[in-house]
This record gives structure tokens, C-alpha cells and sequence, in this order.
């Protein structure tokens, strides 16, 4: 190890651990306006429960709207996060290491913000412990066919491991941010939680080990929630839903908008923490990559799934995906938003294809909303479609979120960004220990 | 006590193994880094790690939690849900998966914390801090 490599150990603590520092009066004002959008959402869904379900847009026959829209957007969200830390990892890919911590701490507060939306949308939320086997009186059990309760399981395992992985991950940096503490209730909060980590040999040892095994069970993990989720609607035989491609699809996805949305919270957090010289252009290009290979696979999918649909000869099938491809004369059948969904998630990413896009931060930083409204439009079109135009003429119908669905999503984007915005100024946000092994 | 302190890793190996050459016993040596460094764990001959260990029994443990779970409840309330068998091994798949990986990841994270002695409270306390240098501590002959 040279001269400069020690030098830059230091540099290195010092200049991820200011991330921490006193925060600005912009800080204060992001973190207000995402506290407020979350109390309004809160807000509205007092007013729900107090009211009744009817408040929402949701009716005969689409009796899933935008709140499962909601759920499977931050499930989605929530999967890129372990995938640049596990997957990645088990592939050696350097430039997850500028990405892992903040994308791990979006997958836990993702998984927290899709987890309220099962909830919200229980309506009688009170009885949400009724979904986990408990013994009780009544002598009954979920039923464990049901892939609604497969879902309970699969997020809820997810929840806890990733908040395991990161936590394991923080262990050397909490102990590197306890030297660096500005006050007490700070010192003692990384002394607890750093647990006595001195960097033995031997912690090391069964560290690395750790970490290692954490990978191995958060990879097919990662893989089985998403597809658990798609299963809660390909295990029925609504057309539109019922196909088998559907848990791959699902999975790469949400990889797209996961990455999508790394890039939409790094692109800001390395800019105002001047932290351009660790995260560099080309960490990004990584990750650029990243979204191109999915982006490529979502529009794969999007082909294949009208080919199953077509080469099925099933009536319903066909008819079904000529709709939401056309819609219907009459307006407000959802006729645009297939065509902006195939704009964002598989025509502008393309654009990734030139190296001086992909080298660009602000370029990616407006494909990445664009990716982000795009895979949003792709759960509200699988979901609602579906459901509007099953077999029966007689039985369609149309849905329109109302104001209070609207105002609750925009909650979630508020509870979201919060608890993003309180990580920045508590923990590390880079893995600061694996940044040093790079640069011996 | 005698302490050696290092800004780089190879001073730090090359005093290890300069150490451990020269007779002193590796329980009487302790080596501490800021980043990990496997090297020092093949000087210091270090056993593996019983990690893995509690990897596999968690797994197993989590996947047999699962069927059981599935299979125990659905016998208690035998009712045919669509058509379907009482006892259906497909679907309890899922479940059993799930609780492999949950219970396998919480077992090695609990293995880690048995095997590396944390948390240690008397550190936690008083941490003894090295910063950013490679440090051996070696014990002295009494």
C-alpha cells in the first residue's frame, strides 16, 4: 500500500462521513415537504378509514387499483437495492461498491412504503394480523394455496433479511463513524450499534464468511419475491394475467425501475454531499449498463407476452390485448398509457446504446424519472386493463383513481423520501470499509 | 502488552509473519485491521469459520418449519380449496422456500455474532479505537 493509498483512507472517512454533517437549509425544506406529502397521505387515509372504501376509485369489476399498483411499484423499487448488493457482489462487480449502502437502505424503506399498501388497501385494517398463522380461537388457518398469503411471506422475509444484510454491512462503518462523533447521544448510538467491532482477525474472519453466506440466501431471494408477486395475479384466470412468463417479467422489472430509481436518489445525494470524486462517471456507466440490459429484457417481455397471447388462439387472451394496444372508441380507456409505458421503460433507454448518454449524469439522471413513471404505467396497465375487460361484455367496467388514492400515493413518495433523507444524515451513506480495499 | 502500529498492510503481514517466525505463539498474538485482510488469517492459521455451520442448520431448520407449518395446519381444518388436494406439496413450496431463506440468513447472523464474541459490552463501553492503522498486540511471557 502506497503513500496515497493511506492518504486516501483518510480522505475517505472525511469526506463520506461529512455527508453527516450539520444539515443545510435545503435539507430542512426537502425534509419538510416529504414529512407534509406523508401527513397528507396519512391524512387521507384516516379519512378512508373513518368513511369507508367507497372513497376510493376502486368498484365492480376493478377491485384492485392503484394501490396495488402502488404496492408492486415499491416492491419493485425495493429490488435493485439487494441486487447491486448481493447479486452484484457475488459477481465481483466493482462499481457496486459506490452503490450498495444507499441502494440497500432504498430497498428497506421501499419494502416498508410497499408494505403499508396491503394494509391501506385491507380497508378493515385492524384485522391485518389475521393474514400470519397464529393459533386462535376460531381453529383456522391462512390458507397456504393462496398466493396472497405466499406474498405476506415472501415480503415480509424480504424485509427482514435485507435489513439484516445492510446491518451487517454497517457493523465496520458504524465502528469508523463512533471515532468521528460530534456529540454524546451520536457516540453512543454508533457504540451500541457498531456492537464492539475492533477488526480483529477473527471478526473478520466469520465476517467475511457472514457477509458471504448473506449474498448467497438474498440472491434467489431477491428472484422469489418479485415472482411470488406476480403470482398473486398469474395464478388467476383473469386474461391479461394469467401466463406463465409473468414471475421473469416481474423480476427484471423491477431490477429496471430498482436501478432507475438508485439513479434518481444518487444522482442528487452526490451532487449536494460533493462526493464526484468517489462516485465517479464511470460507476454510473455501471449501472447505466444495468438498466439497458433490463430495459432490453422488459421490452423482450412485452413482445412475448402478446405472442403467448396471440399464438394461445384464446378469445378473451386476443381481444384483450388488442384493447389495452388500441383501447376503445369511447375516451377514457387507457389508450395512451400503453404507448408512453413502451416510451419510457423500452424506446428512451435505448438511447443508452451511445457511450456519451450513457457518460452523462444528467442525461441518466431524466431517463431515470422517465424509467420511474414508465414502470408505474406498466403495473397500472397490467393491474387495471386486466381487470376492466375480463370475459363477460357485460361485466367490463372503467376505473379512475380518486383524489384520495392520488393523495395517498403521493404520501408514500413523502414517507419514502423521509426516511431517505433521515438515513443520509445518520449512517454512512457509502460502505466506506469496501471503498478502502479498493483502494489498496 | 507490546503494540506494533502500521499505516500500510504489508508492513503489517510482514511484521505478522515476522512474528510468527520467530516463535511467538499465535493465541499470544492479536491482530486487528481496519479493512479485512485474509492474508493475516493464513499466517496466524486460523481454523475456518463454524459460520457456515449454522447456515445450513437454519436453512434446514426453516425449510422443515415450513412444511410443517403448511401440512400441520391443513390437516387441522381439512377443507378442499378449488379443487386441489388437502395436503398439496406444490404451493407449500413457496412457503417452505421463504422460511429457508429467512431463518437461514437469521441463524448465520447469529452464528456470526456467537462466533465473533459480539456484542462485546465492555467494548462497547470503552472501544478500543486503532483508527485507520493495522495494529498487532502481542502478548508478553509473564
Amino acid at each position: 500500500m502506497t503513500e496515497q493509498a493511506i492518504e486516501q483512507h483518510h480522505r475517505l472517512e472525511r469526506d463520506i462521513l461529512a455527508a453527516m454533517s450539520r444539515p443545510t437549509g435545503w435539507y430542512w425544506v426537502a425534509l419538510g415537504v416529504s414529512i407534509a406529502a406523508f401527513l397528507m397521505g396519512m391524512g387521507l387515509w384516516l379519512y378512508m378509514i373513518l368513511t369507508g372504501m367507497g372513497v376510493a376509485g376502486i368498484n365492480n369489476p376493478v377491485g384492485w387499483g392503484v394501490f396495488i399498483v402502488d404496492f408492486v411499484f415499491w416492491v419493485g423499487i425495493a429490488h435493485s437495492g439487494t441486487l447491486i448488493s448481493a447479486v452484484l457482489f457475488l459477481f465481483r462487480a466493482r462499481f457496486r461498491s459506490r452503490f450498495n449502502r444507499a441502494a440497500e437502505a432504498m430497498t428497506i424503506f421501499a419494502v416498508m412504503t410497499a408494505g403499508l399498501f396491503p394494509l391501506i388497501h385491507l380497508g378493515r385494517v385492524w384485522f391485518a394480523y389475521w393474514l400470519f398463522p397464529y393459533p386462535n380461537n376460531h381453529l383456522i388457518w391462512p390458507n397456504f394455496k393462496s398466493p396472497l398469503v405466499w406474498d405476506v411471506f415472501a415480503v415480509s422475509t424480504y424485509l427482514t433479511v435485507s435489513a439484516v444484510f445492510w446491518y451487517v454491512g454497517l457493523i465496520p462503518d458504524l465502528a469508523i463513524a463512533r471515532r468521528h462523533a460530534k456529540n454524546k447521544i451520536q457516540m453512543w448510538a454508533y457504540r451500541v450499534f457498531s456492537l464492539g467491532w475492533v477488526g480483529s482477525v477473527q471478526q473478520w474472519k466469520h465476517y467475511n464468511k457472514l457477509y458471504g453466506l448473506l449474498a448467497c440466501f438474498a440472491t434467489p431471494l431477491v428472484v422469489s419475491v418479485h415472482s411470488v408477486v406476480s403470482w398473486d395475479f398469474a395464478m388467476s384466470v383473469i386474461p391479461g394475467w394469467h401466463t406463465t412468463i409473468f414471475a421473469p417479467y416481474f423480476v427484471a422489472g423491477a431490477i429496471l425501475s430498482g436501478c432507475a430509481m438508485v439513479i434518481t436518489l444518487m444522482v442528487p445525494m452526490r451532487k449536494i454531499f460533493r462526493l464526484e470524486e468517489i462516485i465517479t462517471v464511470k460507476h454510473f456507466e455501471g449501472i447505466a449498463q444495468m438498466l439497458l440490459l433490463t430495459s432490453l429484457i422488459v421490452t423482450y417481455s412485452y413482445i412475448v407476452e402478446y405472442a403467448i397471447a396471440f399464438y394461445s388462439g384464446n378469445t378473451y387472451e386476443i381481444s384483450h390485448f388488442v384493447y389495452r394496444l388500441l383501447g376503445a372508441e369511447e375516451p377514457g380507456h387507457y389508450r395512451y398509457a400503453y404507448w408512453v409505458m413502451v416510451a419510457c421503460n423500452s424506446v428512451i433507454p435505448l438511447l443508452l446504446f451511445f457511450r456519451k448518454v450513457r457518460t452523462s449524469i444528467p442525461a441518466l439522471f431524466v431517463m431515470s424519472l422517465f424509467v420511474n413513471v414508465g414502470m408505474w404505467l406498466e403495473r397500472f396497465i397490467i393491474i387495471v386493463t386486466s381487470l376492466a375487460r375480463d370475459f363477460d361484455p357485460y361485466a367490463w367496467g372503467l376505473y379512475k383513481p380518486s383524489f384520495v388514492e392520488v393523495g395517498i400515493t403521493i404520501g408514500s413518495f413523502g414517507l419514502f423520501f423521509t426516511l431517505f433523507l433521515l438515513f443520509c444524515k445518520t449512517l454512512p451513506v457509502l460502505a466506506i470499509t469496501e471503498i478502502k480495499e479498493e483502494y489498496t | 502488552m507490546q503494540e506494533y502500529r502500521f499505516e500500510d498492510e504489508h508492513s503489517y503481514l510482514h511484521k505478522l509473519q515476522e512474528l510468527v517466525d520467530s516463535g511467538v505463539p499465535t493465541r499470544k498474538i492479536h491482530a486487528f485491521s481496519p479493512i479485512p485482510v485474509p492474508a493475516a488469517e493464513q499466517i496466524l492459521r486460523e481454523k475456518p469459520t463454524f459460520v457456515r455451520v449454522f447456515a445450513i442448520a437454519g436453512a434446514l431448520m426453516g425449510m422443515l418449519a415450513g412444511f410443517a407449518l403448511c401440512i400441520y395446519t391443513v390437516l387441522r381444518y381439512p377443507m378442499i380449496v378449488s379443487g386441489k388436494p388437502v395436503v398439496a406439496v406444490l404451493p407449500f413450496v413457496v412457503i417452505a422456500f421463504e422460511l429457508t431463506i429467512l431463518l437461514g440468513s437469521l441463524a448465520t447472523f447469529a452464528g456470526f455474532l456467537l462466533n465473533a464474541r459480539l456484542p462485546y459490552i465492555p467494548r462497547i463501553f470503552n472501544p478500543d479505537e486503532y483508527g485507520t492503522h493495522f495494529t498487532i498486540l502481542v502478548e508478553e511471557d509473564r
